[in-house]
């Protein structure tokens, strides 16, 4: 809802049939009712993002059933699954390929952390080491509604977004980078470990 | 996917037969596409180095690893029992099954005996994962076979009827149990 | 048709393979599982023999697998009678033998013709150096060619005879071997609420410890 606007000569304006809004409003509302995430999944949560997508939980009540093949075409990656060292810079590389405003929904534990196989030495911890995260869902695998509360969570963002003013838009702020560097094949591990501009090691105060 | 044109060597092994009614445009020329990791028609991050003649396959090879999550290295670390939860996630389609072979490896190692109740809960577990998985074979098959998206939409329906049996059974059965295999 | 046991085929091997040296490496826990170790001069001699003799026919190999051994040092008690103040005695004496650490290749195989199996066959790397060699039996069973690979990528023992061997999990660039018991991670340690066992030495080398406040730092990590 736009503040500018009288809520009471709104709604009688809307009585006579004439209806209001602000471009803002408009804007975030054509955008949070058509994500169209890329199609595109790692490991088993993928099969739960399809199920989230198919019949009985019809993620298509949120305007998201459009798959897209291309990164070119897609406003949503859902990293649904294990990122290894190995598909890591890949992620990175289609991420990077995705046109602005782009978000990044990471599902369940092994996006965000590594999971249960944090400890393995092929499984990179946590995909917001190199591009940044939107929305976080727990789970192993996260169930289909878990999938949809952060699709809702997601909109939500959208819509409180700003497309004017010092704290607009991520997309429409000109310093702010859309694309992260793509980490290369070290002899022990990615190089860099992980991205600095984007990743902060988590601190705990231990006193 | 990117794609480069390279002008390889035409594989000399075999001679090239084409059918009469295709007709070869890139004489002696190989066309290599690397296909995948993420590629629509992949199923699972697979990677494909594939040199194409024309519409012919003459060299692939194939890349993996994408996924490799070095359950080896992570059991060298663990309990037989916490290794359980880790032998869901090889198939997840079909963790239930995964879970008993695992049971019976374990089982023959220690010379361990199940009671018969526990073969029956085992079977019954095993044959609704079967189902599900038969379900979603047929979805995805026919979506690849060009029906896109609708056989997929009932193959899933029927699924999630049994996972709604297979919860009530035990646990939190959908990808992966929680729980072990029952003994 | 039955399988033969393990001395049985040993026995026939050898005799089918002169020079062969066979040993029957026994399984003593409820598997019951024992295999054979064959050489590494005759090892592609006497995997032909398994794969073509009439009677084994093991034709399919459905699983091959590195194991690492360390190097180690086993301790056995012995009863020796010893004179001991004047008087024979039997004393204890704990003689120790030192086993130098090696790599395995190990090959499960089966009969699908015959519909048998298992027969174990195991081969043995002289050392755990980087450039530890064994001959590969890619020309018997083909499916062996991407698990050799494989084991290369995870063990570093090299395969003489493989036709393509490269890395096969890792990308190309990597130069550890990550499934050897020595296989050292990088360092980036995160923190975790809760450590244990490996975790929690790591943790101790990152962060003081504070035994008052985590109950956890008192747990000390198996060895």
């Amino acid at each position: 809802m736009s503040e500018q606007i009288d809520e009471g000569l709104r709604s009688e304006l809307q009585r006579q049939g004439i209806w209001v809004t602000s471009m803002q409003d408009l804007y975030n509302w054509g955008r949070r009712s058509s994500i169209w995430p890329l199609q595109f999944g790692l490991a088993c949560c993928a099969i739960e993002m399809i199920a989230t997508a198919a019949s009985r939980y019809d993620l298509a009540r949120f305007g998201g059933e459009i798959f897209r093949p291309s990164p070119r075409q897609a406003d949503l990656m859902i990293v649904a699954g294990t990122v290894t060292k190995k598909m890591a810079p890949q992620i990175v590389r289609l991420y990077n390929q995705m046109p602005d405003p782009k978000y990044v929904i990471s599902m369940g534990a092994c996006a965000i952390s590594g999971g249960p196989f944090k400890e393995g030495y092929n499984v990179l911890k946590g995909i917001d080491r190199y591009i940044p995260v939107d929305v976080y869902i727990p789970g192993c695998p996260p169930r289909p509604e878990a999938l949809l509360h952060a699709f809702m969570e997601l909109q939500r963002k959208i819509d409180e977004q700003k497309l004017t003013g010092a704290d607009r838009a991520e997309h429409l702020n000109a310093a702010q980078p859309s694309e992260f560097p793509v980490p290369a094949f070290g002899a022990h591990d990615l190089e860099p470990p992980a991205n600095p501009d984007v990743f902060e090691p988590p601190k705990i105060d231990r006193t | 996917m990117s794609a480069t044109i390279q002008t390889l060597a035409p594989a000399a092994e075999q001679p090239r037969q084409l059918p009469p009614q295709m007709t070869s445009r890139l004489e002696g020329e190989l066309l290599e596409v690397s296909m995948g990791p993420q590629h629509p028609s992949t199923h699972g991050v697979f990677r494909m180095n594939v040199a194409l003649e024309g519409e012919i396959v003459r060299r692939l090879k194939p890349v993996f690893g994408y996924l490799h999550r070095n359950h080896e290295k992570i059991g060298e670390n663990t309990s037989y029992l916490g290794s359980m939860p880790y032998t869901d996630r090889l198939d997840y389609f079909c963790s239930m099954t995964n879970n008993w072979a695992y049971a019976l490896s374990v089982e023959k190692l220690a010379g361990i005996e199940v009671p018969e109740r526990a073969e029956y809960l085992r079977v019954i577990l095993a044959e609704l994962t079967r189902l599900q998985n038969h379900a979603s074979l047929l979805g995805f098959l026919l979506s690849d076979m060009g029906a896109w998206g609708t056989p997929l939409m009932y193959a899933f329906r029927e699924r999630e009827k049994i996972f709604r049996v297979a919860i009530w059974f035990a646990h939190d059965v959908r990808l992966h149990a929680f729980r072990r295999m029952p003994s | 048709m039955t399988l033969e046991s393990l001395e049985q085929i040993k026995g026939r091997a050898q005799a089918a393979v002169p020079g062969a040296k066979i040993d029957i490496i026994p399984n003593t826990g409820p598997s019951q599982q024992s295999s054979l170790l064959i050489d590494n001069e005759h090892a592609l001699a006497v995997a032909r023999f398994l794969r073509i003799d009439p009677a084994l026919q093991l034709d399919f190999c459905s699983n091959v697998t590195g194991v690492d051994w360390l190097e180690r040092t086993l301790k056995k008690k012995v009863k020796v009678k010893k004179v001991v103040d004047g008087e024979e005695r039997e004393v204890d004496e704990t003689t120790e033998e030192k086993i130098p650490g090696y790599l395995e290749a190990v090959y499960h195989l089966y009969s699908m013709t015959h519909k048998h199996g298992l027969v174990v066959i195991r081969m043995r790397t002289a050392d755990r150096a980087d450039d530890a060699r064994l001959p590969s039996l890619n020309s018997i069973w083909r499916s062996a060619e991407f698990q050799e690979r494989e084991i290369f990528d995870l063990y570093g023992i090299r395969f003489d005879g493989h036709p393509d061997l490269r890395r096969i999990l890792m990308w190309d660039e990597f130069q550890d071997y990550p499934m050897r018991k020595d296989y050292r991670e990088p360092d980036d340690y995160e923190y975790e609420p809760t450590p244990h066992d490996a975790v929690l030495a790591r943790a101790r080398e990152h962060y003081a410890p504070r035994p008052h406040l985590d109950g956890a730092e008192n747990i000390t990590p198996q060895q």
